[in-house]
């Protein structure tokens, strides 16, 4: 399984055409693309040659392995960077509004994220695309640049050429096209030359649109992966859910009400024999069934309250916040309401943090973030605490809070992040997209 | 103490008209729902109306809405409003106009039952009473903070007292001082916060949470 959910900046959609102020309309000719193909050209010249050498070493170094790996790696990096430049350069020169093809994230950590990454580039249409798109344009430009510097140069050499034959010996037994025939070619070729130089850049813009926008099946797949995986989210959110909620009723209330029974039992035995001893023991039962009505509000707290349906976030917070036994700050910043699935999901994101704080951080204070980017139209919740760190996501049984709170926020397309180095401070962060 | 009693949970009903009954109220009425809450208050004129907040049909904030509307049907109805969670910005709809004869409390506080008697009384009365935990919720919130954070520890329980709707010499007592210091922390809160002093507790209760939701 892959999580697709992709941080990566330059996976966001490039702006649309109309959207971006520099380029009003697509533009295919003109003084900018035209400079664009002749410094391609030039710059291919002597680019087109490196990346392939690479390629060439690491194929023909296969034996040795470790050649071929360096050598894949750094083709690797090199085309992703190589893309990366020729996307910003198409959007500068054209402005098409090219959207960027959706990039698979491997849901590993560490090195063997790093290799799978890696597996996943070089297996998506994307990276190979991006790889044919650098040299055709390149063979493209120099092609085009080529052609038309040929034309220059023979309409400034043709009828030099012309002039110096004619006025050469008869005997050298030289001979050319007449000198007026020459500058008419020479005209002709020059008035070639503009023209290929003005619109063969449309042919780019042909090129990158062919090659570096996203495919409908690539879409579409994509989609069908990322859903798959919020699914898979949702499941086992779900179960770890219930096993939490089960815990947590186990833990504190069923001991609680256990507790007071026996207490009250034992009251009864005394009420005849030991009058101020079944009042201490009533009185006892009476905090034990106070404390376990506050333990069950706050397993019930945790999972839907009424006020998040009726009024929202913001005003659902005050009390999860409140009942934090570490002192805890909460910031709100939401000017409006947000779709019922996303509130639900920051919502268990605070009152699950926050109890995790006062049952593991050890911490003196807390803050609460919960701040609506409305130009991203994504919800962020930030928690931060001062205890002793090293939370992370585990797949061990016994610390199911962090990874329920990840697949619940998997299951809505967002991010989940934990930072808590050893010493502290821990600062757990959801990204929720709100699309509607 | 005449007094009509809202929820949906017979047991909890029960329980509650035995506790009033038994310290010399008359519950005149005890109804499942708010609509019949309504039409109770509207004949038999109680002196006071205790309601759940969450109620068919929907179970969400019946008990909130039939609050308002009685309290702005009859302004001189005391109304107590009783939940399992209490939740500030409930609160803070209903004292929004005015905290004459208004109650908002935790049902667990009806187990301590001499102080659920009192904020009975007090409520009744025509007086305030908000639950602690109202109170603590608006704090967390981080607006108005840099005033707050002026206020010692020591205010800031006084503060919440107050919001409680305590008198000065109730703060007193919750808090083991003298009245002479209770009124001194009080001073000074108000100075710090900006509040015009005032002598009526429900007047003060209102500066109090006004000041905090700002």
């Amino acid at each position: 399984m892959v999580a697709v959910t992709d941080t990566n900046p330059d996976t966001t959609p490039a702006p649309a055409a109309a959207d971006a102020p520099a380029s009003a309309a697509p533009r295919n000719i003109g003084v900018v693309p035209t400079a664009s193909l002749l410094t391609g050209a030039a710059i291919a010249t002597v680019w087109f040659w490196i990346p392939l050498t690479i390629l060439i070493i690491g194929v023909s170094s296969i034996p040795s392995g470790i050649g071929f790996a360096l050598s894949a790696v750094v083709f690797i990096y090199l085309m992703r960077g190589v893309e990366h430049v020729e996307r910003l350069r198409s959007e500068a020169v054209f402005g098409l509004g090219i959207g960027v093809p959706p990039r698979r994230i491997s849901p590993y950590a560490g090195f063997q994220r790093w290799l799978h990454q890696l597996w996943l580039d070089i297996s998506s249409a994307r990276f190979w695309k991006a790889t044919a798109h650098h040299y055709l344009r390149m063979l493209y430009d120099m092609l085009a640049a080529g052609t038309a510097l040929a034309l220059l140069a023979y309409a400034f050499l043709g009828p030099a050429a012309a002039i110096a034959i004619q006025q050469s010996d008869a005997d050298a037994g030289l001979s050319f096209m007449s000198p007026p025939l020459a500058f008419l070619s020479a005209v002709v070729a020059v008035v070639g030359a503009v023209v290929i130089l003005t619109f063969a850049p449309a042919v780019d813009a042909l090129i990158d649109r062919w090659l570096l926008s996203p495919s409908p099946t690539a879409a579409l797949q994509y989609q069908v992966s990322a859903l798959a995986d919020a699914r898979q989210g949702a499941v086992s959110s779900a179960q770890t859910e219930r096993h939490r909620i089960e815990r947590d009723l186990h833990d504190s209330v069923q001991p609680r009400l256990v507790s007071l029974a026996m207490t009250i039992g034992l009251a009864q035995t005394k009420l005849d024999t030991d009058l101020p001893a079944a009042k201490q023991l009533i009185a006892e039962a009476h905090d034990d069934a106070k404390s376990a009505l506050v333990e069950l509000r706050n397993v019930v707290r945790g999972i839907a309250p009424t006020i998040l349906s009726d009024r929202g976030l913001d005003a659902a917070l005050s009390a999860v916040v409140q009942r934090s036994a570490v002192p805890t700050t909460l910031n709100v910043y939401l000017p409006r309401r947000l779709p019922d699935e996303v509130e639900s999901v920051a919502y268990f994101v605070v009152a699950e943090t926050v109890t995790n704080i006062a049952k593991h951080a050890q911490a003196t204070q807390a803050v609460v973030t919960v701040r609506l980017d409305e130009a991203a139209n994504q919800l962020h919740v930030t928690v931060f605490d001062d205890g002793r760190g090293g939370a992370s996501i585990t797949t061990d049984e016994n610390a199911t809070g962090l990874r329920g709170l990840e697949e619940r926020v998997r299951a809505a397309h967002g991010t989940f992040t934990v930072s808590s180095p050893a010493t502290g401070p821990t600062i757990i962060t959801a990204v929720l997209p709100c699309a509607s | 103490m005449r007094v009509v009693i809202a929820e949906d949970s017979a047991l909890l009903r029960a329980g509650i008209e035995r506790i009033l009954t038994d310290a010399g109220h008359d519950v005149v009425a005890g109804v499942p729902d708010a609509t019949n809450l309504l039409r109770l208050v509207n004949e038999k004129r109680p002196d006071l109306a205790i309601l759940d907040v969450r109620m068919p049909p929907t179970f969400t904030d019946e008990g909130i809405r039939a609050a308002a509307l009685l309290r702005s049907q009859n302004p001189e109805s005391p109304v107590l409003v009783l939940s399992h969670y209490v939740e500030e910005r409930y609160a803070a709809d209903l004292i929004a106009s005015d905290t004459k004869g208004f109650g908002y409390l935790l049902k667990d506080r009806v187990a301590d039952v001499p102080a659920f008697l009192d904020a009975v009384e007090v409520v009744g009365g025509g007086g305030t009473v908000l639950d602690p935990e109202v109170v603590s919720q608006i704090l967390v919130r981080s607006h108005r903070r840099s005033a707050l954070d002026e206020l010692t520890p020591r205010e800031r329980e006084v503060l919440q007292l107050m919001a409680e709707g305590k008198t000065n010499s109730a703060i007193a007592a919750a808090l083991f001082i003298s009245v002479g210091s209770a009124e001194k922390h009080i001073a000074s809160i108000f100075t710090k916060l900006g509040l015009a002093p005032d002598e009526s507790e429900n007047r003060r209760v209102l500066a109090v949470l006004r000041y905090l939701e700002s």
